[in-house]
């Protein structure tokens, strides 16, 4: 770990419990400087739509740090069309424990949250963001929506932090089948998801904006099917943080300029990227440990390896109805392949295993994560069956002390050798 | 029999088309079967469901989609051919939940009819309810958290000075008395209604009515049970702890009887407080006599010991080192280098190409190459034997199953978790527990007379199962005998999955306790390849490497 992200980890470790505010300032201080360096002096190895993530992500997690005012915590898989569409900015799960973790704090938020009596076998997302919470130092927002899509830790975390902040919360619950009745039963939900913003904040939801918003959505969507199309053929360097950062793009900005924004640059770097060559072609299932130098080493800017994308940036593709725009967000979490069985997500990988011609495919048991880890087995043997060689990597995406390096790179590489041996 | 597992599910529409059925909380002996099929870090119900199902063929069986582990336990037993009927059960019981709900029992009473072949009759339906209320009075203790066994329920009963009531997540249900009609839409709009409005488990989004289970002044105590690996009962139980000062008691539960036996113990404890071979080809040593030839070495830098290999130019091995790795990789490294030089009588400039392997490989900066274990395993077995098709690696800290096709090439590996189980090290503190050296841990099992299991997977409760039945008196032939079948069964569970074909070689250090050996035999049904150096095979696929680069 970077020397000074080591001390400022344990300079958050050492006052978090007396002293949460001076870490949120701190925090704040940190997060402000790292936003001047993307800006005015960025990796110069980074595309520019990597570049422009880099700054965009740390001001979706910074703003609400800076003031909690029409701020909601949600999860990730919450489509966020109507938050954008009232003002209200969002703070999600894993992006704020990704942020928690780049600034080497995330230990001191697991160990909070574990001494409060949260279970070790628990998301690390999630403990992180509990910590963060538990621990006085994340500002309280105004009020935490959540779905029941993907994971059981969506709805324990939410609740806990409801009555912890005594705020109130919305939950949207999905179920695992897709019929007539349960889109409309995930669609009335959101119609009384609105009626509880608008309560809460004191808002009314402007239906023009929203469309505006579903409207940009749509046109994100559609550059981002164009990307992959172009990425089937193409060789373009990537890196697990900028993976990583495509999140925000695919989940919680959508609908908003700057994720149109980002996928035109995406769309302009790859139709301007190399063609594809001998390179080993890699799809990547589940988070990816970013943080963890020898993993990053692997892949990040590498001529030889192309990181595809992993399957959370591909969870779900389609097209919204601005004039049926319930229906459309309950299609979308209805439909979402982190939902319902096994199959579902293993499918959409396999898909684009074969439509982006992958070597190979590394499926990521983030330690936690029991949707993910229950499906390993079967979706290896479902890809393999189709000659896409898996390989099942265990490790933490979060949690730096909850891995083994060792034995995950040797994994890894061994991987690798087999793939480039079969080439 | 039909099985069911959570309280939400509509069993009593099984009694209208007259089945029997049972809410089962199956205990494993071990999980070698549900290893194969889900990753270890699901919970331990969900395994222990599994491995039963699996092995007792527990047909049909109904879920709810109560969990992220159970929705997966559904789709591996689904993959596995079981009769499974799976319920999607909503997170909150508002009107329109109970909808969508009520859908999924009509349309579970469609598909039994038509799996069964049996008409559902509504007044049987409405006889199955009896009142099942949990009389209690005055003080009790209440069991609450997760599902518990039947067994452990009723040693509980028996153990307590109190009246006990069980308010685990699957023991209080309750449900009222349907209306006198045949009208089944009315039935199972009632039905559903009670069914959701039940005391909420911790999956459902609004948990009020199970704050009030602890509310009761008469309330004395609490035995709380989590299960591992499941995160629900933890966030209940920090709660408890936090608002509540009556007793409480948590146990873990893993769904084997050895945790049981443990946990009895500590509940004891708690109520007294509370007073209320073919082929193989010979290593040929040589001494080298031309300086001219060309020589290359291998280094296999593992967590345990450090070896080195040197071959001539006809990839004949002319010498080699196994020393313990110390607290420098490098200083290891050289050491073992060197002295596989000396063996050789050769000097380090002599020497045109050295590859590395194992943990370390990266840290040694005095080779040409690294490359990682799993290839250097399989081309060492592969030269040794060409016929192996199977190579089990049994290292200090880790084991791993390669599959090679008949050039040697990896088609796929497996690898261990990060626990000791099935390791050198496993069997480091196994012997250290019962007193005995490594070589005497190699033989003293071929001695057994009784069959005892260690049914424990994780080392640190194997250990403290092998103490006990230090204490039980058992022959120590016979636990070391147990040992070395749990190593085995951890290997077949690890290499199970993919199929397991012969010729099989096991090498790593482990391969020289014979014990081990056999017993990996008799799991495989066929005999095993021993090399005669089983722990230089690495370093000499690494040697092999930089004699053909
Ligand atoms: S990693 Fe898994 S458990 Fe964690 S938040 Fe994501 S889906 Fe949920
Ligand atoms: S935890 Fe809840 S949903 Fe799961 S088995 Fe228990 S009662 Fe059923």
């Amino acid at each position: 770990m970077n020397k000074i992200i080591k001390i400022f980890g344990q300079i958050v470790a050492a006052n978090i419990h007396y002293h949460p505010q001076r870490v949120l300032s701190l925090l704040n201080a940190a997060y402000a400087v790292s936003q001047l360096v993307v800006k005015y002096f960025p990796d110069q190895k980074l595309l520019p739509h990597q570049k422009y993530a880099a700054a965009i992500c740390n001001n979706v997690i910074r703003q609400p740090l800076k003031d909690a005012q029409d701020t909601a915590v949600v999860n990730i898989f919450l489509p966020c069309e109507l938050l954008h569409a009232m003002d209200i900015a969002p703070q999600f799960v894993e992006g704020l424990a990704g942020y928690l973790n780049g600034a080497g704090a995330e230990k001191a938020f697991i160990d909070f949250a574990e001494h409060s009596g949260i279970p070790k076998t628990y998301c690390s997302y999630h403990k992180t963001l509990l910590g963060a919470a538990l621990s006085g130092v994340l500002p309280k927002p105004s009020f935490v929506v959540n779905t029941t899509l993907a994971c059981d830790a969506n709805n324990l975390t939410f609740r806990t932090l409801a009555d912890y902040w005594k705020i109130p919360r919305f939950t949207i619950d999905v179920p695992n089948e897709y019929n007539d009745d349960t889109v409309e039963y995930v669609a009335h939900q959101f119609r009384a998801m609105v009626a509880f913003i608008e309560d809460v904040a004191d808002k009314k939801l402007d239906m023009e904006r929203l469309k505006t918003a579903i409207r940009s959505e749509n046109r994100s969507l559609s550059m981002y099917r164009a990307y992959f199309k172009e990425l089937s053929s193409k060789f373009m360097p990537n890196n697990l943080t900028s993976e990583m950062y495509k999140l925000f793009f695919t989940h919680i900005l959508l609908g908003t300029q700057q994720a149109e924004h980002y996928f035109k640059l995406l769309l302009y770097d790859v139709q301007n990227a190399a063609p594809s060559k001998d390179e080993i072609r890699i799809l990547w299932a589940h988070t990816l440990p970013y943080w963890q130098p020898s993993i990053a080493k692997v892949f990040n800017f590498s001529s030889k390896y192309q990181l595809l994308s992993c399957d959370l940036n591909f969870d779900y593709l389609i097209d919204m109805d601005e004039d049926h725009p319930y229906q459309s967000m309950a299609q979308k979490l209805l439909l979402n392949t982190m939902g319902g069985c096994t199959e579902r997500r293993a499918q959409k990988l396999l898909d684009m295993a074969i439509s982006l011609h992958a070597d190979g495919a590394i499926y990521f048991n983030h330690w936690g994560c029991k949707k993910t880890l229950g499906g390993a087995v079967l979706t290896k043997e479902m890809l393999e069956e189709q000659d896409i060689p898996v390989l099942m990597l265990d490790g933490d995406g979060c949690d730096r002390n909850n891995v083994n390096d060792g034995q995950m790179l040797t994994r890894l590489q061994a991987f690798l050798e087999i793939l480039e041996g079969s080439k | 029999m039909t099985y069911y597992i959570c309280k939400y599910t509509p069993v009593e529409i099984l009694d209208g088309f007259g089945e029997k059925y049972r809410l089962y909380n199956p205990v494993a002996q071990d999980c070698a079967r549900a290893d194969q099929l889900i990753h270890r870090n699901v919970c331990s119900f969900s395994r222990a469901l599994i491995e039963t199902c699996v092995k007792n063929n527990s047909n049909p069986i109904v879920l709810t989609s109560c969990c992220d582990s159970i929705q997966r336990t559904y789709d591996v037993l689904q993959a596995e051919g079981h009769k499974v009927f799976m319920l999607y059960l909503p997170h909150n019981s508002q009107h329109c939940s109970k909808l969508v709900y009520k859908e999924q029992i009509l349309k579970f009473i469609r598909d039994y009819a038509a799996y069964s072949g049996k008409k559902f009759s509504c007044a049987k339906f409405r006889a199955a309810f009896k009142q099942n209320s949990q009389s209690v009075v005055g003080g009790y203790i209440g069991v609450m958290g997760a599902r518990m066994g039947e067994k452990m329920l009723e040693f509980i009963k028996n153990t307590s000075p109190l009246a006990i009531r069980n308010n685990t997540c699957t023991g209080v249900r309750n449900l009222g008395n349907p209306p006198l009609t045949d009208d089944l839409e009315e039935l199972m709009d009632w039905y559903t209604d009670q069914l959701l409005s039940q005391t909420a488990c911790m999956r459902m989004t609004d948990i009020s009515s199970r704050r009030a289970l602890v509310d009761d002044p008469n309330l004395k105590g609490i035995i709380y049970n989590t299960v591992s690996f499941c995160d629900f009962y933890g966030f209940e139980y920090a709660h408890i702890k936090r608002s509540l000062d009556v007793p409480v008691l948590k146990i873990e539960t893993d769904y084997t009887p050895q945790v049981a036996a443990q946990l009895k113990t500590r509940l004891e404890a708690f109520f007294e407080n509370l007073k209320v071979g073919k082929n193989k080809r010979q290593f040929r040593y040589i001494t080298p006599k031309h300086f001219q030839q060309i020589y290359t070495a291998g280094i296999d830098s593992g967590s345990t010991s450090t070896n080195a290999v040197i071959l001539d130019s006809q990839q004949r091995i002319v010498s080699f080192s196994v020393l313990p790795t110390g607290a420098h990789v490098l200083q290891s490294a050289e050491k073992a280098f060197d002295s596989a030089l000396n063996k050789a009588g050769l000097s380090q400039n002599q020497i045109s190409r050295i590859v590395t392997t194992g943990y370390g490989r990266t840290n040694i900066d005095f080779c040409e190459k690294d490359v990682t274990e799993i290839t250097c395993h399989a081309i060492g077995a592969h030269f040794l034997n060409n016929a192996v098709r199977t190579v089990i690696d049994i290292g200090g800290q880790d084991s791993k199953v390669i599959h090679l096709d008949e050039d040697g090439k990896v088609l796929s590996f497996v690898m261990n978790d990060k626990c000791a189980a099935g390791t050198g090290r496993f069997l480091e503190m196994m012997a250290q527990s019962l007193g005995l050296t490594i070589q005497q841990m190699s033989t003293y099992g071929l001695k057994w007379e009784e069959q005892i299991t260690i049914s424990s997977m994780c080392s640190v409760f194997a250990q403290s199962e092998v103490v006990s039945l230090i204490a039980a008196d058992k022959k120590l032939e016979d636990i070391v005998h147990g040992i070395n079948q749990s190593v085995a069964s951890k290997v077949m569970a690890l290499g199970g999955r993919t199929g397991m074909k012969p010729e099989y070689m096991i090498t790593g250090g482990v391969a020289k306790n014979i014990g081990v050996v056999r017993a990996v035999e008799q799991r495989l049904g066929s005999k095993v390849i021993v090399p005669e150096q089983p722990e230089i095979c690495g370093a000499l696929g690494a040697a092999i490497i930089a004699s053909k680069d």
